[in-house]
């Protein structure tokens, strides 16, 4: 049974559901040079943050994102979502393709925006799920994510930007090479406890994207 | 050539404490707006400036908390610091990122409305030397003396604030450094060990013969003690 929704899922959607790889590309998405990327945070980023393992619901959605996904589609750039969604951490084989499914379809309807592929870590030291029960490398800070993308696509840091809700979002991008960095201004900006994650550089430099307004405004 | 500015507003702000237990000296409120708020305002108002850093590590939140005006969010460049780097090391890492001369400023400080432009058009054409800002002082106040022959530093040095019961004024520090994009990356191969700005930064170009001092005459107020607050809002409203 599973393999057979696993091939539907293959078949239909445009992803590559490799189990338990923390990269899931569109088909589409062929290696160019110098690709431009916009990396999305998920959780408090395109939609609001209610805590581990939000809900993902379309009336939730930050509709600011919307103008910066419609300016990023018109300057040619790749959108890749990257998270650590506890809800992955949880699912089965089956559930976590269901899932992503379920996610870009949602974003494709909430702002009319073509995901090329998603960056998630299912691991989580919590999840019932013998397979995925540990501290993965891959979590954000950790840029081992995107390192493992930048393998297979070959995208320019420089050029590419990073837009997240959290100092470990920051974190993840600059020790990624990525210099364009916005973290939205909210109220969960400082809370991590950041003296205990040790993978967090002695300083960051990043930009603040206040509510209510896109990054092209100060990228420019 | 414009200037990138950084505001200094790492430090903990141990002489203000208790008020600085909840909040980072810079975001103390004296009159209308807080002191980082004012001096963004001030920097960013001008011509004169491209980008605007704020390092922020001691209650960060507060920092961002005086900055959340929206214009102000988009045009602020954060440099989040683990660790207060020390003021030093944090301009050398502004240094690496920025391709501008920096006009360095400590966060703490009230200054009067115009003294980016008048400051801009009086040194900005002289792009071989950087400039420590200096302000007459009575001796006894003075935490440094800045030791001037003809416009060249030749001595920084601090005062002792308990034996110096001596009258008469000296040139002191104004925490204004306009340190020019050369110098930086010169002085950052041998910097980050001396932590503050000017045993990292000063005093080795000083050293080297490209040090001036600019005498600045505009208001300039700086936060010392919890009592500095009344007096400075007594003033302002006297203004």
């Amino acid at each position: 049974m599973s393999k057979l929704i696993l091939s539907f899922l293959n078949k239909h959607l445009w992803i590559s559901p490799f189990y338990l790889s923390h990269l899931y590309l569109c088909r589409f998405f062929k290696k160019n040079e110098n690709e431009k990327i916009l990396f999305l945070d998920i959780d408090g980023t395109i939609w609001a943050d209610s805590g581990a393992g939000t809900v993902l619901l379309a009336n939730n959605v930050n509709l600011e994102v919307s103008s910066t996904a419609a300016e990023a589609r018109r300057r040619h750039f790749r959108i890749i979502l990257v998270t650590n969604q506890t809800l992955f951490g949880y699912a089965s084989r089956v559930r976590t393709c269901v899932l992503i499914a379920y996610l870009i379809n949602l974003v494709r309807l909430c702002f009319q925006l073509r995901v090329s592929g998603i960056l998630v870590c299912h691991h989580h030291p919590h999840s019932k799920i013998k397979k995925l029960k540990f501290e993965c490398l891959y979590r954000k800070p950790s840029p081992k994510m995107i390192n493992e993308f930048k393998e297979r696509i070959n995208f320019d840091p420089d050029s590419s930007i990073f837009v997240g809700d959290r100092i470990t979002d920051v974190a993840c991008a600059t020790l990624a090479g990525i210099r364009n960095i916005f973290l939205i201004f909210g109220s969960r900006m400082f809370e991590e406890n950041v003296q205990g994650l040790t993978r967090i550089p002695n300083y960051l430099v990043f930009s603040v994207i206040p509510q209510g307004s896109t990054i092209w405004r100060i990228f420019n | 050539m414009k200037w990138d500015v950084l505001l200094f507003a790492a430090g903990h702000g141990r002489r203000m404490q208790p008020l600085t237990l909840l909040r980072a000296k810079p975001s103390i409120a004296v009159g209308a707006e807080t002191l980082i708020s004012r001096l963004f305002r001030q920097v960013s108002d001008t011509k004169a400036v491209s980008n605007v850093y704020v390092n922020c590590s001691y209650k960060p939140e507060s920092i961002m908390e005086a900055l959340s005006n929206k214009d102000f969010l988009e045009r602020v460049k954060v440099l989040w610091e683990k660790e207060p780097l020390g003021t030093a090391q944090s301009l050398a890492v502004i240094g690496s990122l920025s391709d501008k001369d920096i006009l360095a400023v400590h966060g703490d400080l009230y200054l009067g409305d115009g003294w980016v432009e008048s400051v801009f058009e009086a040194i900005n054409g002289d792009y071989e030397y950087s400039y420590v800002l200096t302000h007459r002082r009575q001796k006894k106040n003075a935490r440094s003396e800045v030791i001037v022959d003809r416009s060249n530093v030749v001595s920084i040095h601090k005062l002792d604030e308990e034996k110096n019961t001596l009258e008469g004024e000296v040139s002191s520090n104004s925490g204004i450094y306009l340190i020019r994009r050369e110098h930086l990356r010169k002085i950052k191969s041998n910097c980050p060990d001396p932590k503050e700005v000017v045993e990292g930064v000063l005093k080795p170009l000083m050293e080297a013969r490209l040090l001036k001092a600019f005498p600045f005459d505009g208001i300039r107020y700086s936060l010392e003690s919890p009592n500095d607050i009344q007096a400075l809002n007594c003033l302002i409203k006297n203004q």
